[in-house]
């Protein structure tokens, strides 16, 4: 048994022990412990002013000399994976953020520190200041920070939300708003659409309500608007010389060029399949949510780092998918999910006036639409079947109907938006569902539909609607929009293409750098997670942007 | 030292009369005879003027006759006697930091004129508080340090051109740092210079000439002073150069960084074609003008005396009455309107340049900001304020005087010297009739439009100026320092944290690593004693000689006892 | 000399000795003759006010105002204000503050040791820093932080004085001191475990099962 490696999870007194018994029997043992000392041998607080009567168990002295030992303190386990036979674990390794070879042990650290919290050392029943002390055997000084914030860790791009907020407290709204800009180029837009996760998290509703996370960013990027300041955003001086192609000119593929410029590249270059910028943000999200006005001025800040945007091009068509890997020396792709689903329900593909809501909502921003007239039936209760119908509203429909198996309760789109939808005039009928589409003369004259109920709780929690039989009646309509979510459309690829994709057809990545199995090709955004929120295809850019520099640097 | 014997303080009080400033006022009798009562006082004298000649002599005599050794007179403000009772001290043979003044005149006498009990009362307190002090002085040495002769001059335009010959001629060695390309700053984009109508690129060449020919002149063009460091006598410079960054000793700095012209975006339909600046008229000056031109309308105070820019830029008059006639010169029968809130003509010659414009028929015409002219396609219509009536005036050229503003880079420059800029952005003097050259910072002195928009004349003068400050440490090669400033009182309480490092405005302070550990360090040269170091210590390490804790805390107690 | 050498710890140690009021006055911001003396001057006389309210002491009796040297009639009025104000208090202890004397002049007792202590004078001292350039970290604080920071710690501090003191009177146990003090039980027996580990009390024994806390002298 020579190769035996062994891990010891925790470092108290059996941990040290069971190291000492293991290496006895030849085995090379690692001691991972979460805390920064071992042993459960921090000197006894009161003793603190005094360590050398500190009680030392004299197993702590062997294990620390072994040379077949390795101590790892104050370390997480973060992941084991079993491969081939043995078992591969990710253990995160904190700092102690004091250089303990420099510390003389004044202890003047301690007295000045302002910071008292509860010591999880003793589950909390003691109290530490943030700069404290452990046994110096296996420890000695270590500063205790606070990772993030709930709001700032649950916000996908962990925007420092703590210090933009604050600084709007201050009055400081033009810092606020470059502190946001660190992170995220584009605030105004984003202030404005956001689902925000964070407020979600936000410690304050328990007191009262949220923090307003998102629309401060909103309110920072309009008072910059109302004092007619036009930013710059910064490129280094330095400059690489790697050419780069995003495919996407949605949130996922701006972020990344903007990350990637201001990183210091200059040939940075976006395929845009469509006349506009923006992705969803333009062809998805409707005027009257995000004025256009506002998103081609943030586009505009990101080209004026030197990023070309390359419009009326598709990969796969205009230009083909091997000329960018051939000329480029990096590739993030970020299309997004631009394939409505269908509803597969009988009379869909027999008769004109069924419009998917991707097609829907993109005509109609591209003013490709005429006024509208009739009725109009919008399918599903996402963000994307409310905008449909606040949209058809507005275009000049006599009457618009949402239709949603489940009840409003269930309703994945934001509460206010189905309010602002039901206050507006547009009628939502909750547990029905499409059975067929009517039509007479290849045109579509209306829906029959079903009553449901809501029974079993399914996988996703939600009570699983069923057919109530019987109850079908028919709804008179010339138009149909299912919004029933998107898919990826791939058709860009080779038939024999190698990409490792999931069975939803998005790109499997490296979770740290958003690189797929393709070397040099990236992806972010909706192509990766499915249809989901415009923050987090952003989080997707800027992951792929650290990942494209880590890559081309190391090359 | 005897003098310094705790055991036998002998405090002489010698309080002054002021004529009648304070002796009409308070009962001088009773504040003598009051003062003869209070701890460690041996000798107390009233004098009509302590700071004549037989005031002097009678405090030089009464330490020597009496054994002074503590100083206490009560007379008026430190701000302008406290060094001449300093050195009639040390002429006496007293150290001249065992000196206390005690104002009883400006915030006292003066202040209770009809309050005769109250104003001495006051009068009392006060000097027992500064006899309480001046029990726990202590004597100090004053603080010499060596300055190194060689200038740097930031900004090559006239003001720096100017000062760097003027130094260099003195025989000091002087490094010119210019962000351009070329020297001359302004004079380069200007035509002839008002009211000589002497040429600017013939002022400039003679200038420039000169300065490349001075063996003792280094110049770096398109380079950039980008840090600075030390004090007085000892900075070091970052020259961020063509050829790599120097680094260069140096004892004073120059600044001449100059301004720029205001560019009027937006403003009366700007175009830079027909609508342009006097900046832009200068060059069309320059290449002859186009004999089309037949109507021209100059609008002054462009962009300036606004809610946003407040001041006057005070030259633009004259430029634009200069051009006015140039223009004339060229073209004789042109029609020239100025529209003006008012003419800042100011001084003889410029008077003179615009009584010429007149008699060669410029038109001037009086508008009021509050219906300011409108410029339309081929004219420009003005509200004649004294006429009381809207006029359209031809225009097939319209000229923007437009003010001149701090160069962008102002609050980074700032910020390397560490010296103020006003709201405008321009660089502040220490003191607007007493040093209007130099910085408040020792070794740092100003000159030419950084400082406000002035003309040649005016940046000549002044370049000439600063270089006469700036050679007088050079000169004496040395500088006396007050030795009023912050000591590590208690090294071993020092932890060397560098909390005060970081507060001190003058970057007095640094950490050294010394046998006991790290350690701060007083620049004894460069620190100012404001005493922000010895309030923030923690540990109470820092003191400041003369306003010690203890020295204060007796001042505190003496006014608070109880009588 | 600057408005910046005024250190708060004199300040109470003043009032302590039955000063009534106190004006700084220093040049405005951006006009400080010793560049930036007089914003450390307003910070700590804003800290030292802070704590004064928290003691009882009428925050009114201290001043920071602001004027230049040109300003004569600006000076005569800002003088006349404070001193009509000061007169309206009345002597320090009486009507005009929340504590009496002369159970106040322990109060400042209290307060002058915490602000010639460690812990605010290092907070006050790292409030430019740390607004202006952030911790090590690159992390800037807001004012807003930095003041609840600051004020969490002014409360914590003097009562931590006060405890101080009153253990220089005798043991007790956190009970005894929860109820002589008005503090929270729970928030004394945090502070005495701070100090226990400062090394600054210890156990004397145990009555009743309640431990009993002695002050360890300090060596100077
Ligand atoms: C109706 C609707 C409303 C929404 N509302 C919100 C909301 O309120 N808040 C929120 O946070 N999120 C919302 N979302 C989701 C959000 O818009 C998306 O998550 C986000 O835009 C995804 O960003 P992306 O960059 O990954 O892709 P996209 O924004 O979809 O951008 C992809 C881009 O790639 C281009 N492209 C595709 N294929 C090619 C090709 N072969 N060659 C070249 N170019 C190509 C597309 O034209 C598109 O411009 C909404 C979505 C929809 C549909
Ligand atoms: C349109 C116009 C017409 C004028 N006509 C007349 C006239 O007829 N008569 C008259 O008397 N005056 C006239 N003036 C005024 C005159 O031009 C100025 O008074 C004079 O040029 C100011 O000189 P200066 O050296 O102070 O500044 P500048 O000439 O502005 O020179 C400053 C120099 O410093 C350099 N610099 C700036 N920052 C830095 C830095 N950080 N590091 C290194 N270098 C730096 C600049 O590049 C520049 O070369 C006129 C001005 C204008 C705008
Ligand atoms: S003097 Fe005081 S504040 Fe300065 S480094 Fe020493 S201990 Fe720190
Ligand atoms: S007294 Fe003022 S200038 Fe001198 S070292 Fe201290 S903080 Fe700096």
């Amino acid at each position: 048994m020579d190769d035996k490696t062994v891990l010891i999870v925790g470092g108290g007194l059996d941990g040290v022990r069971t190291a000492l018994e293991q290496v006895e029997t030849g085995a090379q043992v690692t001691i991972v412990e979460k805390f920064p000392t071992l042993g459960a041998e921090r000197i006894p607080r009161d003793r603190l002013i005094r360590p050398e009567q500190a009680f030392i168990n004299p197993d702590l002295e062997k294990v620390r000399d072994h040379n077949n030992i390795r101590i790892l303190t104050y370390s997480d386990i973060k992941k084991i994976n079993r491969d081939n036979g043995k078992l591969r674990v990710r253990i995160l390794k904190h700092s102690l953020r004091v250089d303990n070879s420099k510390c003389n042990d004044c202890k003047a650290c301690i007295q000045v520190c302002p910071v008292n919290m509860f010591d999880d050392f003793d589950e909390g029943l003691g109290f530490r200041t943030a700069v404290d002390f452990c046994n110096l055997a296996t420890g000695g000084y270590n500063i205790y920070k606070e990772d993030m914030p709930v709001c700032q860790e649950t916000c996908p791009v962990n925007l420092d939300i703590r210090a933009y907020v604050g600084l709007i407290a201050d009055g400081k709204h033009l810092e606020s708003l470059a502190k946001i800009r660190e992170r995220l180029p584009l605030p105004g837009s984003i202030g404005r659409i956001c689902p925000h996760p964070c407020e979600t998290a936000c410690n304050r509703q328990y007191l009262d309500e949220p923090i307003s996370i998102c629309f401060l960013k909103r309110f920072v990027s309009d008072v910059e608007l109302s004092q007619e300041i036009e930013p710059v955003y910064e490129t280094p001086e330095h400059k690489y010389p790697e050419k780069i192609a995003i495919v996407g000119a949605g949130p996922a593929g701006l972020t990344c060029a903007h990350d990637l410029a201001r990183l210091g590249y200059e040939h940075i270059k976006i395929f845009e399949s469509l006349p506009v910028p923006g992705g969803y943000l333009w062809v998805g999200i409707p005027e009257y949510r995000l004025p256009k006005k506002l998103l081609q001025r943030e586009v505009d800040l990101i080209c004026n780092m030197g990023v070309e945007i390359q419009y009326n091009t598709r990969i796969g068509k205009d230009v083909a998918f091997e000329n960018l890997t051939n000329d480029y020396d990096a590739l993030f792709i970020g299309i997004g999910c631009h394939m409505g689903l269908k509803l597969r329900v009988p009379g869909e593909d027999d008769y004109e006036g069924i419009v998917d809501c991707v097609t829907f909502l993109r005509e109609q921003a591209l003013g490709n639409l005429p006024k509208a007239k009739g009725k109009l039936i919008v399918i599903g209760g996402g963000n994307a079947a409310i905008d449909s119908a606040r949209v058809g509203w507005r275009m000049g429909f006599d009457k618009v109907y949402i239709l949603y198996r489940r009840t409003k309760k269930e309703m994945p789109a934001n509460s206010w938006e189905i309010d602002a939808a039901e206050h507006e005039g547009v009628i939502l009928q909750y547990l029905a569902a499409p059975v067929e589409i009517l039509g007479e003369n290849g045109k579509v004259t209306g829906m029959k539909c079903i009553k449901m109920e809501l029974g079993e709780p399914d996988d996703s929690g939600r009570r699983r609607p069923v057919p109530i039989e019987g109850s079908e009646y028919i709804i008179d309509a010339e138009t149909i929009v299912p919004a029933i979510s998107q898919g990826t459309d791939l058709r860009f690829l080779d038939e024999g293409h190698d990409f490792d994709l999931s069975r939803w057809n998005t790109f499997l990545i490296d979770e740290e750098t958003g690189a797929t199995n393709i070397p040099g090709v990236f992806a972010g955004g909706d192509v990766v997670t499915g249809p989901d929120i415009a923050i987090r295809a952003i989080a997707g850019g800027k992951r792929a942007a650290v990942g494209i520099h880590e890559y081309l640097r190391s090359k | 030292m005897p003098e310094n014997n705790d055991q036998d303080i002998r405090i002489g009080v010698f309080i002054c009369h002021c004529g009648s400033n304070i002796a009409g006022y308070l009962d001088m009798e009773a504040l003598s005879d009051y003062a003869q009562t209070l701890p460690n006082v041996t000798f107390v004298q009233r004098n009509l003027y302590s700071c004549s000649e037989g005031g002097i002599n009678e405090i030089k005599k009464g330490i020597k006759e009496q054994n002074l050794n503590r100083v206490v007179v009560a007379s008026c403000t430190p701000r302008t006697h406290e060094p001449l009772f300093r050195s009639s001290c040390e002429e006496a043979g007293l150290n001249p930091y065992l000196f206390e003044m005690v104002n009883i005149r400006d915030q006292c006498s003066w202040v209770h004129m009809r309050e005769q009990e109250d104003g001495t009362a006051k009068a009392k307190d006060l000097i027992r508080m500064g006899i309480a002090k001046a029990a726990l002085l202590e004597p100090q040495e004053s603080i010499m340090s060596e300055v190194c002769a060689r200038a740097l001059v930031i900004g090559g335009g006239i003001a720096g051109m100017t000062a760097s010959t003027a130094l260099a001629r003195r025989g000091y060695e002087v490094v010119l740092v210019e962000k351009e390309e070329n020297l001359g700053g302004m004079l380069n984009h200007l035509n002839k210079l008002g009211p000589t109508m002497t040429d600017a690129g013939d002022l400039m060449e003679e200038k420039i000439q000169e300065i490349v020919q001075h063996a003792k002149i280094t110049v770096f063009t398109q380079s950039r002073v980008t840090a600075v460091q030390g004090f007085i006598g000892k900075f070091e410079a970052d020259i961020e150069t063509q050829s790599g960054v120097k680094k260069i000793d140096i004892g004073v700095i120059l600044m001449a960084t100059g301004g720029r012209a205001f560019v009027p975006e937006g403003l009366y339909g700007y175009d830079g074609q027909r609508v342009i600046t006097q900046l832009e008229m200068e060059q069309l000056l320059k290449n002859g003008l186009n004999s089309d031109i037949k109507n021209v309308v100059m609008i002054q105070c462009v962009g300036s005396r606004n809610q946003e820019r407040p001041y006057c830029s005070r030259i633009c008059c004259q430029i634009a009455v200069k051009n006015a006639i140039l223009i004339k010169d060229q073209i004789p029968d042109a029609t020239i309107s100025i529209l003006y809130r008012d003419m800042q003509m100011y001084g003889v010659e410029n008077e003179e340049m615009f009584r010429d414009s007149k008699a060669k028929g410029v038109r001037y015409i009086h508008y009021d900001p509050a219906r300011s002219p409108q410029t339309e396609s081929d004219q420009v219509r003005v509200y004649h304020s004294l006429l009381g009536r809207e006029m359209a005036l031809p225009a097939d050229l319209v000229v923007l005087s437009t003010p001149i503003v701090a160069p962008e880079d102002a609050d980074v420059t700032s910020q390397l010297l560490r010296v103020p800029v006003d709201e405008n952005g321009f660089f502040l003097e220490g003191h607007v009739k007493l040093k209007p050259l130099d910085f408040a910072t020792d070794g740092v002195f100003l000159c030419g439009s950084a400082r406000f928009p002035a003309n040649i004349r005016e940046v000549i003068a002044q370049g000439l100026g600063a270089a006469s400050r700036a050679s007088i440490p050079m000169s004496k090669g040395s500088v006396v320092v007050e030795p009023i400033i912050s000591v590590l009182a208690d090294e071993d309480a020092c932890r060397g944290c560098g909390l005060c490092v970081a507060l001190c405005p003058y970057g007095a302070l640094e950490i050294r690593h010394t046998e006991k550990g790290r350690k701060v360090h007083v620049i004894d040269v460069a620190c100012k004693g404001c005493g922000v170091c010895a309030a923030t210590c923690y540990q109470h390490a820092l003191t400041i000689n003369s306003y010690t804790d203890q020295q204060l805390e007796a001042q505190i107690d003496a006014f608070l006892i109880e009588d | 000399m600057c408005t910046g050498r005024i250190d708060p710890a004199m300040v109470a140690r003043a009032f302590q000795k039955r000063l009534d009021g106190l004006m700084v006055v220093g040049c405005y911001f951006g006009d400080c003759h010793y560049i930036s003396g007089n914003v450390q001057a307003k910070a700590k006389i804003d800290t030292t006010r802070k704590l004064f309210k928290h003691i009882g002491v009428n925050e009114e009796r201290l001043a920071f105002r602001q004027c230049s040297s040109g300003e004569a009639s600006v000076f005569v009025k800002l003088v006349t204000e404070f001193d009509e104000k000061i007169r309206s208090l009345g002597p320090l202890g009486g009507d005009g503050d929340r504590v009496k004397a002369p159970e106040i002049f322990g109060k400042l007792e209290a307060a002058e040791a915490v602000l010639a202590g460690e812990k605010i004078r290092w907070v006050m001292g790292k409030r430019t820093p740390f607004l202006e350039t952030g911790n090590i970290y690159g992390e800037i604080f807001t004012e807003h932080e930095f003041n609840r920071a600051m004020d969490m710690i002014i409360v914590e501090e003097i009562e931590v004085q006060e405890i101080l003191a009153k253990l220089k009177e005798g043991a007790r146990s956190v009970k005894d001191l929860a109820g002589d003090l008005a503090i929270p039980s729970e928030r004394v027996f945090r502070y005495i475990t701070a100090l226990k580990r400062k090394g600054m009390v210890a156990l004397d024994n145990v009555a009743d099962r309640s431990p009993i806390f002695q002050l360890v002298p300090q060596e100077v």
